[in-house]
């Protein structure tokens, strides 16, 4: 306990200094900004950030990449309740009492309980995960290749679950994914894999160009399809600061809200969205008059904001301490993090303890700067939603290109990312999710460096991989989350989900 | 009216999909070791994973023409169209004419993958963008690229 906070008072040390404070703030305004314009998400900002981030300390480019990631939580709900537009998948079920509210005129209440609520579930989940943090990799640290292995199996299947849409297309994104992530030199013997004979393709796909690919550009084509108006109903904001009244209904949603993310970031294939959608449900269930749900209910806004947020606080304990990305923006945080030459996993706390409380350290900080960001100057970013489309995916291509050719300052990436915009826009056509790929992607060389590891070590004998206690409960754990997804009353129940979303 | 080879047009162009990446992989895999569980090649790991996926892709185009399902939506070639060309278009010209360029040639292709696109308000808007590119990422983030052609 003690120990906690002489080491998180470190991390505050880190954290403030000028100029990890300035970059916080960064992420911080990013994250808001995307979170507020609907059509670019986390993924394509972070991956398409990347490169700026080359010449930062490490500590400084996660703590502006984290900003961004848990900033897109506030912003998505500020256009949710205005609006009705989610900016993020997180804060879609925000937008069915939310924005009821703000039609109501109590438009203020909804954004101020959804800021407040955000507020503490952050600040809540920080603590969380700089208390359990440290034990987490102490366990992780007696992990050998089998284990690891399992670990991403375990981590591969939790795409299944976040994906919409059918199992089996999840698993063939999964193993496509994958067999990409082969392509590029074979550390054991030096031989080029799958490179078709270019030069360039030897380290394998830039990640930046496939992150951007598949999301980034499929998206905009997939926007462009459409009609672009945006119908932007200005619902006046009376007051920001709520009456005692609506804090007490909200308080006890808060607190479920909180502890109900704060577990399912932990999961792998929980993350902030199911998150966010199963706090919603909950609030219905527990409440008095279930039928106010859907007519401007507070418990609704309060509960999957405070759920969402915590949660994307405490997905980061898995990345951290055991190299295990929970979604596929933590799955680009790894990228990051080997970009800058830092092995995510149970040795990050002990031999990078600056970066890890540091991180901490500033969720605790870039929550404090998102309610200020948030909450006075909300009218700012609504006046954002004025840009017409027609205008933003310009600036979108413009940038996305600029920030893939800077990665290794050539266009080749840029070949790449048009080619993975095509393979992502017809996948999506085909009903296959990217978000399956991308983790294969990241996973695949991982898994087969402690794959062969592990034959090594077993002679050949794949039985390795249940004969130790970690790796045996892990594939346990696989095997139960894969057969609960592909069960008829959850599968039932997960298209119920999903369908909301759309 | 379309002739319909199959019954789920959706499965079909998966499947079809699918499969195909995975032969590709299959024959560029071949030239490599493959090697015993015991001791690997580096052909060993791909091979096994492009077998599962060209197997999934086969059970997908089987199914798609055996079982009645949803068909696949359309494409729409236009912004699919403009908006790769555009993206075509700068990296043939970034380091041949520089930045500006680039991004003004760009912009000049990507407004026609939009339907909704103003042509003044475009030219004004591409102006400024490219402007402001260049002071951002080359003054500012130091990206080494030339501005302008000469």
């Amino acid at each position: 306990m003690v120990e906690v906070l002489s080491l998180l008072g470190h991390g505050f040390a880190v954290a403030a200094t000028p100029e990890n404070l300035l970059f916080c703030l960064f992420g911080a305004l990013i994250g808001t900004l995307i979170g507020v314009l609907p059509g670019l998400g986390p993924v394509a900002t972070i991956s398409l950030l990347l490169p700026a981030t080359f010449a930062l300390e490490p500590v400084t480019a996660i703590i502006m990449l984290s900003g961004i990631f848990y900033g897109a939580q506030y912003g998505g709900s500020t256009t949710a309740i205005l609006v009705n537009i989610p900016g993020e998948s997180t804060s879609v079920v925000t937008a069915i009492d939310g924005y009821k509210l703000a039609q109501a005129g109590r438009a203020g209440d909804a954004l101020a309980i959804a800021a407040i609520g955000s507020f503490l579930a952050g600040v809540f989940g920080s603590i969380v995960v700089a208390f359990a943090g440290p034990s987490l990799a102490r366990l992780a640290r007696e992990f050998q290749s089998p284990d690891y292995f399992s670990l991403m199996v375990l981590g591969l299947i939790a795409a299944i679950v976040l994906a919409k849409g059918s199992v089996f297309r999840a698993v063939a994104m999964i193993f496509l994914g994958l067999l990409l992530g082969m392509i590029g030199m074979d550390v054991n013997t030096g031989a080029s894999r799958m490179t078709f004979g270019l030069i360039e393709l030897s380290d394998g796909i830039s990640f930046v160009a496939i992150a951007l690919g598949l999301f980034g550009i499929a998206e905009v084509i997939q926007n462009l399809e459409g009609s672009l108006a945006r119908i932007v109903n200005r619902s006046k904001i009376e007051r920001i600061w709520p009456s005692w009244d609506v804090l007490k209904s909200a308080r006890g949603a808060v607190m479920r809200g909180t502890l109900l993310g704060t577990v399912f970031g932990f999961l792998p294939g929980g993350g902030a969205t199911v998150a966010s959608f199963s706090a919603y449900a909950l609030e219905k269930r527990l409440a008095k008059d279930p039928s106010r749900f859907g007519h401007g209910a507070i418990e609704g806004v309060a509960g999957p904001e405070a759920a969402n947020n915590s949660a994307a606080q405490t997905s980061f304990v898995p990345l951290l301490t055991m190299g295990l990305p929970t979604s596929a923006t933590m799955a680009l945080m790894i990228g990051a993090l080997t970009m800058h030459g830092i092995a995510p996993g149970p040795m990050v706390i002990t031999r990078q303890p600056e970066l890890f409380w540091g991180l901490i350290a500033s969720m605790f900080i870039g929550n404090l700067m998102l309610i200020v960001i948030n909450l006075p100057m909300v009218g700012l970013w609504v006046r954002l939603l004025a840009v017409p489309y027609r205008l933003l995916f310009l600036i979108i291509l413009v940038i996305s290109s600029i920030g893939i050719y800077s990665v290794s300052n050539s266009p080749f990436d840029i070949y790449l990312a048009i080619a993975f915009g095509l393979l992502g826009y017809v996948l999506r056509k085909l009903d296959c999710e990217p978000a399956p790929l991308l983790m294969g992607f990241i996973l695949g060389p991982m898994m087969e460096e402690n794959f062969r590891r592990s034959m090594i070590i077993s002679r050949g004998d794949p039985l390795v991989f249940f004969q130790r206690p970690f790796s045996l409960t892990l594939i346990l754990i696989s095997v139960v989350l894969l057969v609960t997804v592909a069960l008829p009353a959850i599968k039932r129940k997960r298209e119920e989900v999903f369908s909301e979303e759309e | 009216m379309k002739t319909r080879i199959c019954k789920g047009s959706l499965d079909f162009y998966s499947g079809l999909l699918l499969s195909c990446i995975a032969a590709i992989a299959v024959w560029f895999i071949l030239d490599l070791r493959i090697g015993t569980p015991r001791s690997m090649g580096p052909g060993f790991f791909p091979l096994a994973i492009a077998i599962v996926l060209g197997a999934m892709g086969l059970f997908l185009l089987l199914r798609g023409l055996v079982v009645r399902g949803a068909d696949a939506e359309d494409l729409h070639l236009r912004p699919l169209a403009f908006v790769l060309l555009s993206m075509g278009a700068f990296a043939v010209l970034i380091d041949r004419a520089g930045l500006i360029v680039a991004v003004l040639a760009q912009i000049a292709i990507a407004i026609f993958a939009s339907r909704e696109t103003k042509l003044r308000e475009s030219v004004i808007f591409g102006a400024v963008l490219a402007t402001f590119c260049a002071l951002v990422f080359v003054r500012l983030l130091g990206v080494p690229v030339r501005v302008l052609p000469w």
